[in-house]
Order: structure tokens, then C-alpha cells, then sequence
């Protein structure tokens, strides 16, 4: 990375190389590496991401927080920056600002249990810090709601509690839209649909009642703000019976709901299956987004290249050592596809991953983003921790798709 | 020689597996165990040209000779193993397989074999 970092001043190799420079400990040198690069690539959201983690190596929290503000503000869906800015709040004891960010990454995320928890924790926190004015968590319009992506199950439940069903059935929608195969939330949706056809068309919202399992601290009434801040707002109470809401039963409904809404094999299959996309076919939003999500990917320490071919064997991104090489993309392509239609000669289904390890390293190739993912690392690179940061990498991307 | 006792002992000790095979680069298959209707000897011939051709990637990206080859599908996983230049052991999976514990049987099971073939 040094060397093509030397060869190409512009390359947004920075990153990775400062990464790497930081996760030795050699932190003035990440800094420098990564200063420089950021010099020349002002933009380039993931350089910012290093160099917040550099800076809250050298204990300087606040530069961290700026450098990890930057990064959402180029991409408002970085699930690493709002978790280290909420990690950053917390140790500020700035739980209100920390609220905010677990908050985000739930939006994102919301069966993230480690986020939830970290949410709780910040709330009782922020809650025991201000008795006087209890912290109220700012909810996002409807329309910065849906312009940011936002729509959570989450988010839908929040409208719930408040009894404005009308914007859960629309958030739910705006799930459905994105994931039409989320059973659990088609099932919310029927069930909220037939609560709604119940009532009387001019009935006022009507609130649902929380279950005795959701019902904490019902007592405790808010008086410091007016009753249309408090439409446009929801307490904390709000979002910890959400949050607590019993886990069992969560998952007891997503078991009932799978069974009942279960779809024939055959249908799944053929949804299941791939899209596949020419070069030409990407986007240069899809690049734009892909050269980050590698480039991220490239950052973690043993890998030596990330890059994506297109289903005709050409590279459409590609991050890490170069080779100049096309037949090695070729080659690596005719190994996918041999490998998927042997797989489906031997009624094996659709091909997932090709794991070659060799005396020096490792070759994986992966279905991805319409394309092929091949990834170069190290011999001792660690497959688990690479096979979820790949499967981190395949969201990121499903999510702009 | 009884290679069909090494791989019976690979599926034995190691939990999900389906399948085991030694098989020849040429693709034909020199012994064979399976737990119900899994075709193995259809996987040695299907896979070993896409062995030789992991074989020339892996020298070509820099990488060295190729040990071990993992392909996962939607329904099951497949370890393929090099024994000595001429062959190789597959290991069939269900998707609640152990990898590890596969990978680690073949291994071991690997000087067995060598020690048969030479």
C-alpha cells in the first residue's frame, strides 16, 4: 500500500495504509498518512473515518467527534460512525447527543441488540442526569424521515405508542418497499391495517395500549413541554417500552407470522436469485458507493486487494495492490462460474462464496452487488472476522441498491 | 489400501457432513463414502477442473501452490483439500456442518491417505 500510495499520491490507498499504521500503534504516522490524504481527497468520507479513529487514539475527543461528524455528513448511514460517536457522547456524558446516534444506528438496524442495550444504558443515564427536564429525543420529520432512509420497525412502533397509526402504516409501507420479504413486518402491517378498519373513520388517532410487558414507568407525566411538541416528540418512556418490549414475544410473533405467511419454496428461490449487472450498468452513484465500502473493506489488516468485477469479467472497482491485469479478473470469473454451474448440476443451489487458500494467502470470490467480489489476503488473515466484515460490506450496499 | 476406511472415519467425527471422497485431478473418483443419496462422484468430476483452475489463479496472483478450496451454496459446503500434486479429498456438508471440525478431519486424514497413494 506504501508503494502504490508512492506511485499515486492521489490514491485513496490512505486510508487503508493509515488504518493499518493505526492498528500497529504507530498513530503519528497514521496521522500523517492520513492528514495528507485527506489533503488531496477532502471527500472521501472513510479517510475522515481513520482519522477520528486516530484522534481518539491520541485521546483527542473532540477533534474525533468533528472528523466523525464529517464522515455522516458525506454518508448519513455510516453505522461505524454513529456507533464510535455514540461510544465518544458516552464518554463526554453527553447522553442526550449519544441517544441520538444509538438512535440512528437502530433506525438502520433495528435488531441490533447491542445498539439497543447501549440505548437503554444511555437513556436511564441521561434520564438520572436530568430529573428537572427529562431528555426528550428528537424524532425526525416525515420527510427527512423518509429523504435519509429512515423508515425503521422501530421507528413505526415509536408512531405507534404516540397513536399515529397513519405514519406507522407508512413507515411499514416504506420498509415493505425496501424489503419485500420481511415477514414480520408484512404481518405488522396486516394487523395495524385491520386495527385501523375497526375504528371509526373520525375517531381521533387511537393510542395503542402498551402490554403489561411494555408498560414501565407510566406514571411519570412530562409537563415542560407543550402538547404539540409532544405530538412532534417521543420520551424516553416511549423508547424504552419499545425497546424493552419482551423478546420471546417478538420472536414468538415472527415464528407464527413466518409460518402463516410462509411463500411456496419454489418462489423464494427465484427471488432469492442474484441480479446480475453489466459494467456499463453501475451507476456512478453505485461507484461511488462501492469504491467506499471497499475501500473500507481493504482497511482491515491482511487484505491485500478488493475488487469487483462485472459478470463480462470487468473491473468495475477495485481497491488495494493493482496488477494491471485483466485475464487475472477473467480468471477468477471463469472460476465462479464454472464453480456455480457445477453447483447447479449437482443440485447444490445457488453458489454463495469460493474460499481458495493457498501457500501465501487467500483468494475469496463472492457474489456481489451484481457483480463478483474478489477479495486477495494474507495467509493470516482471520476468515470469521472477514466473513462479517463481507457480509457488513453486502448490507451496506443492498441498502443504496 | 483402504482409503474408503480414512473417509469413513472423516464422516464419522464430523458433525453435518454428507459426503467424502478421494478423487484423482483427472476426476475420477478412487473411493467413495456418502450418507444418503448424495451423488459424491458427481462432485469429483464436476470439481476438479475447477481445482486445476484455482490451481493457476492462485500462482498467478502471487499466492503459491493451492492447499484448500471451500464452496459454499445455498444447501451445503464443500471442502476440497489437495493430496500430494495428483489428488484430492472432498468433504460434502450440510449448511449446520462443522467447517472447522471438517477441515481439521481432512488434515489429519491427508499423511493417511499420502501414505497409501505412495
Amino acid at each position: 500500500m506504501k508503494k502504490k500510495l508512492e506511485d499515486d499520491p492521489n490514491s485513496l490507498v490512505f486510508a487503508p495504509l493509515a488504518e493499518a499504521y493505526r492498528k500497529e500503534g504507530a498513530l503519528e504516522d497514521a496521522y500523517q498518512v492520513c492528514s495528507k490524504g485527506l489533503e488531496k481527497n477532502p471527500d472521501y468520507s472513510n479517510g475522515h473515518l481513520v482519522l477520528g479513529r486516530i484522534y481518539q487514539g491520541q485521546s483527542k475527543l473532540d477533534n474525533a467527534v468533528l472528523e466523525f461528524k464529517k464522515v455522516l455528513e458525506f454518508d448519513p448511514e455510516n453505522l461505524m460512525a454513529h456507533s464510535l460517536l455514540g461510544l465518544l457522547f458516552m464518554q463526554k456524558s453527553d447522553f442526550k447527543a449519544a441517544i441520538d446516534e444509538y438512535q440512528a444506528i437502530l433506525t438502520l438496524t433495528p435488531d441490533d441488540d447491542e445498539t439497543q442495550k447501549l440505548l437503554k444504558i444511555a437513556i436511564e443515564k441521561a434520564a438520572n442526569v436530568s430529573q428537572v427536564e427529562p431528555a426528550v429525543i428528537q424524532v425526525p420529520t416525515e420527510k427527512e424521515a423518509n429523504s435519509s432512509g429512515m423508515a425503521s420497525i422501530t421507528m413505526a412502533e415509536l408512531y405507534l405508542k404516540q397513536g399515529h397509526q397513519d405514519k406507522a402504516i407508512e413507515t411499514y409501507e416504506e420498509i415493505l418497499k425496501k424489503e419485500p420479504n420481511n415477514t414480520n413486518v408484512k404481518q405488522k402491517l396486516i394487523d395495524l391495517k385491520k386495527t385501523v378498519v375497526v375504528d371509526s373513520p373520525n375517531a381521533p388517532p387511537k393510542k395503542v395500549e402498551p402490554t403489561p410487558a411494555h408498560n414501565v414507568k407510566s406514571d411519570k407525566v412530562k409537563t415542560s413541554h407543550s402538547d404539540k411538541e409532544k405530538e412532534a416528540k417521543f420520551s424516553e418512556d416511549d423508547i424504552l417500552q419499545v425497546m424493552s418490549m419482551d423478546r420471546s414475544e417478538k420472536e414468538t410473533k415472527t415464528k407464527s407470522v413466518i409460518a402463516e405467511v410462509k411463500e411456496p419454496e419454489k418462489t423464494r428461490k427465484t427471488e432469492a436469485k442474484p441480479v446480475s449487472l453489466k459494467a456499463d450498468q453501475y451507476s456512478s452513484a453505485q461507484i461511488d458507493v462501492l469504491k467506499a465500502v471497499l475501500a473500507e473493506l481493504a482497511s482491515i489488516t491482511g487484505i491485500r486487494r478488493c475488487f469487483l468485477t462485472s459478470l463480462e469479467g470487468i473491473s468495475v472497482v477495485s481497491v488495494g495492490e493493482n496488477s494491471n491485469n485483466d485475464s487475472l479478473e477473467k480468471q477468477v470469473l471463469s472460476i465462479f462460474k464454472d464453480t456455480s454451474q457445477s453447483a447447479t448440476k449437482l443440485n447444490q443451489g445457488l453458489l454463495k462464496q469460493v474460499l481458495v487458500t493457498a501457500e501465501t494467502g487467500h483468494i475469496i470470490l463472492v457474489s456481489f452487488a451484481g457483480g463478483i467480489l474478489v477479495v486477495l489476503a494474507d495467509h493470516q488473515i482471520n476468515l470469521g472476522m472477514l466473513r462479517l466484515a463481507m457480509d457488513g460490506a453486502a448490507k451496506k450496499v443492498e441498502k443504496v441498491s | 489400501m483402504d482409503f474408503k476406511k480414512i473417509l469413513e472415519e472423516m464422516l464419522e467425527n464430523v458433525e453435518g457432513s454428507i459426503g467424502a471422497s478421494l478423487v484423482g485431478m483427472d476426476g475420477i473418483v478412487i473411493d467413495q463414502v456418502s450418507h444418503n443419496a448424495f451423488d459424491i462422484n458427481a462432485v469429483g468430476a464436476e470439481y476438479s477442473s475447477i481445482i486445476k483452475n484455482a490451481m493457476k489463479a492462485s500462482s498467478n496472483f502471487g499466492l503459491g501452490n493451492t492447499a484448500e478450496i471451500l464452496i459454499t451454496t445455498d444447501k451445503a459446503s464443500m471442502i476440497m483439500m489437495l493430496v500430494g500434486k495428483n489428488y484430492f479429498v472432498a468433504l460434502a456438508l450440510s449448511l449446520d456442518g462443522n467447517l472447522g471440525r471438517g477441515r481439521l478431519e481432512i488434515k489429519k486424514a491427508i499423511p493417511k491417505f499420502e501414505k497409501e497413494l505412495s
